[in-house]
């Protein structure tokens, strides 16, 4: 079976610090990837490249997306074209009402009527953003802000979507039924690509997983294999 | 939604009726002074290009010192079309308008990659470009710095030279691109100015064209600030290079952060109070400068949301105090 999202020997450098050194990846349909490792190994500039938020220097074929090479396409494109993206740090649209940064989610659908089906099966899946409809988003706490964050990635049914660090700056409790969310949309059949430093949530969440070191393609496997692995156990998963 | 929608225009009728009867009378109260009926027609020019500056600044989140070039683009697009082709004064207006939209546009195509500071550079030197052109013109066609004459307003032959006619004239103009700005920012181009102006990338990330409707809302406010250029001449028959004046660009932006920004109230009662406050200073003229940067930097810094928001927060601090119950509970 082809590959929904794949990157092939992929560089990215900002400036002369070459920070993604080649890395190659793939995600299946219906798969969920995690890719994880420390602070600066590349994991969001990884996500960026991806959904084009960054520039692609001038590479093509490197990034791969039903078949299609993606690359050098502008962010709101390769939105188009079916990859959502949860950034990292929400970004939800803090002056817009949760209503609103909903609406915008459904930007690309012209067809009111769904739109207003899919804001209401959001509301399903996060019963605290309906009560707050009407709220501006920029004051909602940082766990409803990453629910609305979610939400609004899938009022456009993506086919795949990109998580960049959902667990960041959460209280633990928080963190859980942020992932419970993640689950559920996984088992609806959505493809995920998951970055995330809590590697061992990330690891219990995935079906595989790459570990990601210095910009290199360190490991990669099956999550219950790279849990038991001992290197993996040591260098990110201990006292965790 | 479309429930309290209903219950606030309800609501608001009592307040909005009045007005409209005043606004429609208040030429038979001012029979005898047609100085006051002068300022009436500048406040309805001025209220549609802080209407432009809004859409542009307020809803996009692009900042503009180039709101006089367009106004004067305007002016004497229309005063040369008209000079040269004879062609009827509304169509004129209308044909600057749309060349101004367009040349605010190709503007914009390269200016939409520059943000706050490096953006007012841009629509300085901008402004500045047109004003040399316009003062030191191919052929002296604008007069340069003598200004030019043309007609004054008329409409399919029958003429609106009178204060009092050009009035009902403007207020039409005024009417119709209020809501015409009204309708777009609350479509689903609104959102998307709201959302670039917030956060570009996550803008793109929900499939929004970033660069199209930066150009998009140049182009409006192009067009918006060149109709009331084009206002402007033919009430006033003549048009000096004063008027496409740095200075004047930044009286513009003053007006809408003293109203206040995305709102329908916020232009007018900025562009109204900004020219009230010129009549004032009229004979103090060296020091409205002076003035209108302390009143700036009040507003910056005290009252981002202009009269306006400053208004509407004392309102619904009213009502939440007379409600009693607000809902900070789980904040």
């Amino acid at each position: 079976m082809a590959a929904l999202l794949e990157l092939k020997d992929f560089h990215y450098s900002y400036g002369a610090i070459h920070v993604l050194k080649g890395i190659s990846l793939y995600v299946n349909k219906g798969e969920t990837v995690a890719l994880i490792g420390s602070n600066g190994a590349g994991k969001t500039t990884t996500l960026r490249a991806i959904s084009g938020l960054i520039p692609s220097q001038g590479m093509k074929n490197h990034i791969i997306y039903d078949g299609k090479p993606i690359q050098g396409k502008s962010g709101d494109k390769i939105t188009a074209m079916g990859i959502s993206h949860v950034f990292e740090g929400r970004h939800v649209f803090p002056k817009l009402t949760i209503e609103e940064n909903l609406f915008t989610g459904g930007y690309l659908i012209k067809n009111k009527k769904e739109v207003h089906e899919t804001i209401a099966k959001v509301y399903e899946r996060f019963p605290r953003l309906k009560e707050r409809r009407t709220q501006l988003a920029g004051t909602l706490s940082g766990g409803e802000q990453q629910m609305l964050a979610i939400g609004r990635a899938l009022i456009c049914k993506p086919r795949i979507i990109l998580f960049d660090e959902p667990s960041l700056g959460l209280a633990p409790l928080i963190v859980k039924e942020v992932f419970k969310a993640i689950k559920e949309i996984k088992a609806e059949g959505t493809t995920i690509l998951l970055v995330e430093q809590n590697s061992k949530l990330a690891l219990k969440t995935a079906d595989r997983a790459y570990v990601l070191k210095n910009g290199e393609i360190a490991l990669s496997g099956n999550c219950n294999d790279l849990l038991e692995n001992e290197e993996v156990q040591k260098a990110y998963l201990s006292g965790k | 939604m479309n429930k309290t929608a209903s219950i606030v225009t309800k609501d608001k009728l009592g307040l909005y009726a009045p007005l409209a009867v005043l606004i429609l009378t208040v030429p038979l109260l001012l029979r005898n002074f047609s100085y006051g009926m002068m300022f009436l027609c500048f406040c309805e020019i001025y209220i549609i290009a802080a209407n432009g500056l809004d859409v542009l600044y307020g809803y996009s989140g692009q900042i503009s010192f180039a709101t006089s070039a367009f106004f004067g683009i305007g002016s004497y697009g229309s005063l040369l079309i008209h000079n040269y082709t004879g062609l009827p004064i509304l169509f004129t207006m209308i044909m600057a308008s749309i060349i101004s939209a367009a040349i605010a546009m190709i503007f914009a195509y390269p200016v939409s990659k520059l943000r706050f500071a490096f953006l007012s550079l841009a629509t300085i030197s901008f402004n500045y470009i047109i004003f040399q052109l316009v003062t030191r013109s191919p052929g002296g066609i604008t007069g340069d710095f003598n200004g030019a004459f043309t007609d004054q307003m008329s409409l399919f032959g029958l003429s609106l030279k009178s204060y009092y006619s050009f009035y009902y004239f403007g207020l039409v103009c005024v009417i119709l691109l209020v809501a015409v700005k009204n309708l777009l920012v609350k479509s689903r181009v609104g959102r998307a100015f709201l959302a670039i102006k917030q956060n570009h990338h996550a803008a793109e990330g929900m499939g929004i064209d970033v660069r199209k409707y930066k150009v998009l809302a140049f182009g409006i406010y192009g067009f918006y600030a060149a109709f009331a250029g084009a206002m402007y001449v033919h009430l006033v028959g003549y048009i000096s290079p004063e008027t496409v004046a740095q200075q004047q660009s930044v009286i513009f932006m003053i007006m809408i952060l003293f109203g206040g920004v995305c709102s329908n109230w916020g232009p007018i009662v900025g562009a109204v109070g900004i020219l009230l406050l010129q009549e004032v200073l009229g004979y103090a003229e060296q020091y409205q400068l002076l003035a209108y940067g302390i009143l700036l930097l009040i507003f910056i810094l005290f009252l981002p949301g202009g009269v306006v928001g400053a208004a509407k927060k004392l309102l619904t601090r009213l009502k939440n105090s007379k409600g009693g119950a607000v809902d900070h509970a789980n904040s």
